[in-house]
């Protein structure tokens, strides 16, 4: 740093830091750290809108959502939800491989297929027992009208279930959180 | 950036040339249905998300006398926070960083009752309260744009600013020892980008104008800027807050009746104290020398230059813990001509020169009359005794300019300057009673006689401070929410504990235990142990002070905009 510098310093490593540069894949400015070097548009996995996240990679992991721009459904607005979508990949709970409860508190690890291999095992083990109709699903917001029409068909149309809920009816956390926030007087 | 009527593939998929480049391809065969609508919606509105926010941005830039300002439409706003994330998002702030807030306002009654959502940012204000705080030139409000920057890697972090912006914007940043605050994405607007809160917002809520500054000013003489939000007078924000409707007139923020303290601040709390207990000490040795002349002292004229030196030093050290970066301390002059906290650093460190000086001459010199030492002792004493009392009401206005109700010039001078004799006053009574053995006989008399006068001296002073510090409690009977009402409930609400061992202390030390002394001859009798109550009147009165301190600090309210309800 030059001796002038010390006493007045109108750029340095802190403003850089949130400088913010035109970037093509996001279409507008943003900071360095945060520019992507891949996008992918999906759809935001919180309710049943189905808004299109933009997803910013570096290095194939993703950093930060937008909305995308031409989606008609949300016109590249999201929620905030939306836009903190991502965060939930952070999370030390976060599921990333199958795991098989082995005790109380143990679990083993499993590969995919062994995991479905078990799963059909037991499955069908109940069924053969105590009939196709003595196992239900429990779905949950966090599928994609595809996803759900699929889990749809295979629960009843090829495993012969009857029934089916999902957690989106009990489910309504952040209207929980912030219903009461907002209308209390 | 990228203006409308660029070509898109026309085949429908994605490409990963031109435009699209980077987005992952999709085989044709695997298109769903909705994959389709959307490359149909993106052929009839190519220009994208700049298309959507075209209208929310002015056609040209400001000229002599506009600048930029955000208008908020109440109408729209639902209070979804969208902007609050789309501004942590796009501006890569870190974990619980927010630049901008949502509160709420509520009023109207049992029948209609009215919830107004309330976003809000940075009012780049025509008078920055931050700008003429900063002691280190770390604000620059742009001449073209009127937009108030902040230098990041000019700040050292003392968060003055932080107490002087009525509307609590800046933010400390504690990793970083740096204050960050919204810069209304002025590189974002220089390429007719809209900033981030502008672009999220699914409602169109906030929109940038230009806006003329004389009309700005013109509309604060009705002092209309938004319900329950801070006088605008003070430094007259630019965002507009418009809606079509009227509100109830008892529209509150919902946070209205929150009491919480506030930051004590402690490396403050101990500079404070420490800096007026090294002026009192001073200003107490030349009183005490020009009652009673120097040939009576002995080594006592010493003592207090010296006590009074290194109390200074260890203060102004202490202050530096409050910067972030303290290592750029020395930057603190830069403001002179504008922050009173540059002119407090100014004279503090003047008078710790002239402190130096004197103790040395004094120590030098000793008893001797006559002689350079001795002259330039005397001068530096009244120099310094003067100075210092400077230094403490420069102190006072670093306090004063945030225009806090709490911290009224007046009553926080009266507050710190009887701080200053209170701590003098005791510690030149303890010096005189540790110096005593060590006293030739003819100064004994004269310093008995000054113990008399130094207790009589400590038990009025007590009490006209606690009697001027808990006179804020009449507010207590006010019919509406003043800030000094919410001081007083503070005081004998969540900081009652503290008041009552504040209390406690200076009764216990400056008046109980003195006049213990006055009445009887308990020093007298006590002989060598005498040195004991006196530290004990020493202990109890410092240790008041220092809660005194605390409590001017966390009693203090902190005004901002309406905020959410209380969790």
């Amino acid at each position: 740093m030059k001796w002038k510098e010390w006493f007045f310093q109108p750029s340095g490593p802190y403003t850089e830091e949130l400088r913010q540069q035109p970037d093509r894949l996001f279409d507008g400015y943003l900071p360095q750290r945060l520019v992507p070097d891949q996008v992918v548009d999906s759809v935001c996995g919180y309710c049943s809108t189905g808004c299109s996240l933009r997803v910013h990679l570096q290095h194939g992991a993703a950093v930060s959502v937008t909305g995308t721009p031409e989606y008609p459904v949300n016109s590249g607005m999201a929620c905030p939800k939306g836009w903190e979508a991502v965060r939930v990949l952070d999370s030390p709970d976060r599921a990333t491989e199958p795991l098989l409860r082995v005790g109380r508190q143990d679990w083993k690890r499993l590969t995919w297929d062994e995991a479905i291999a078990e799963f059909v095992r037991r499955m069908r083990t109940i069924q053969q027992k105590h009939g196709p109709q003595a196992v239900a699903f429990l779905g949950t917001g966090q599928l994609t009208t595809e996803e759900l029409a699929l889990l749809g068909a295979l629960a009843k149309f090829g495993m012969g279930m009857l029934d089916g809920d999902g957690n989106t009816r009990q489910c309504m956390a952040s209207a929980g959180g912030g219903v009461p926030a907002g209308i209390r007087v | 950036m990228k203006s409308p009527g660029i070509p898109l593939t026309s085949a429908g998929g994605v490409s990963s040339e031109g435009p699209m480049a980077g987005h992952l391809p999709l085989p044709i065969e695997s298109k769903a249905a909705v994959d389709s609508f959307v490359d149909y919606c993106r052929r009839q509105s190519p220009e994208g998300l700049h298309g959507r926010y075209y209208e929310l941005l002015p056609a040209s830039p400001p000229g002599p006398g506009q600048q930029y300002a955000f208008e908020v439409d109440l109408d729209r706003c639902s209070g979804c926070k969208s902007c609050v994330a789309a501004c942590h998002a796009l501006n890569g702030l870190d974990e619980q960083e927010s630049w901008r807030e949502v509160g709420l306002l509520v009023g109207g009654g049992a029948e209609l009752p009215v919830l107004q959502h309330v976003t809000t940012a940075c009012h780049h204000c025509l008078q920055p309260a931050c700008q003429s705080a900063c002691p280190v030139n770390a604000y620059q409000k742009d001449p073209s744009t009127g937009i108030v920057i902040h230098l990041d890697d000019q700040c050292f972090g003392c968060r003055y600013c932080t107490l002087a912006c009525p509307y609590d914007v800046p933010k400390y940043h504690a990793a970083k020892g740096i204050v960050r605050k919204c810069d209304m994405c002025r590189t974002r607007l220089a390429a007719h980008e809209a900033p981030a809160c502008v672009q999220a917002c699914p409602h169109h809520a906030i929109r940038i104008r230009v806006v003329e500054t004389e009309q700005v000013r013109e509309t604060y003489e009705t002092h209309t800027f938004l319900p329950g939000a801070p006088d605008p007078r003070m430094t007259e924000p630019t965002t507009i807050y418009s809606t079509q409707k009227v509100f109830p007139r008892n529209m509150l923020p919902a946070d209205y009746y929150h009491l919480r303290p506030a930051e004590p601040h402690w490396p403050l709390v101990i500079m404070l104290v420490m800096t007026q207990m090294s002026v009192g000490t001073l200003l107490g040795g030349q009183l005490l020398r020009l009652f009673w002349g120097t040939e009576n002292w002995g080594g006592l004229a010493a003592w207090p230059a010296g006590w009074s030196l290194v109390v200074g030093l260890v203060a102004l050290a202490a202050s530096t813990l409050h910067l972030g970066r303290p290592w750029l301390c020395f930057r603190a002059v830069l403001g002179l001509a504008h922050s009173w906290l540059s002119r407090e650093i100014v004279a503090f460190g003047a008078f710790a020169a002239l402190a130096l000086v004197h103790a040395i001459s004094t120590w030098t010199d000793g008893a001797r009359a006559g002689g350079h030492a001795e002259w330039l002792g005397r001068m530096t004493g009244v120099a310094g005794a003067l100075v210092g009392l400077a230094a403490v009401v420069t102190s006072a206005m670093v306090y004063a300019a945030t225009h806090r109700d709490l911290w009224k010039g007046p009553a926080t001078t009266t507050r710190f300057l009887l701080s200053t004799f209170v701590l003098g006053c005791v510690t030149i009574w303890w010096l005189v009673e540790a110096c005593m053995p060590t006293s030739p006989r003819p100064a004994l008399t004269v310093l008995t006689a000054s113990r008399h006068v130094l207790a009589a001296a400590l038990i009025c002073l007590t009490c006209v401070k606690l009697v001027y510090e808990l006179s804020v409690l009449r507010h207590l009977k006010q019919p509406h929410q003043s800030a000094l009402k919410r001081s007083a409930q503070l005081l004998v609400g969540q900081l009652a504990d503290v008041v009552f061992v504040r209390v406690a202390c200076s009764l216990a030390g400056g008046l109980l235990l003195p006049g213990l002394i006055l009445a009887t001859a308990l020093l007298e009798e006590l002989g060598a142990w005498r040195l004991l109550p006196v530290s004990g009147i020493l202990v109890a009165v410092v240790a008041g002070e220092f809660l005194e301190r605390y409590l001017f600090f966390t009693s203090c309210i902190v005004r901002r905009m309406p905020g959410a309800v209380d969790p």
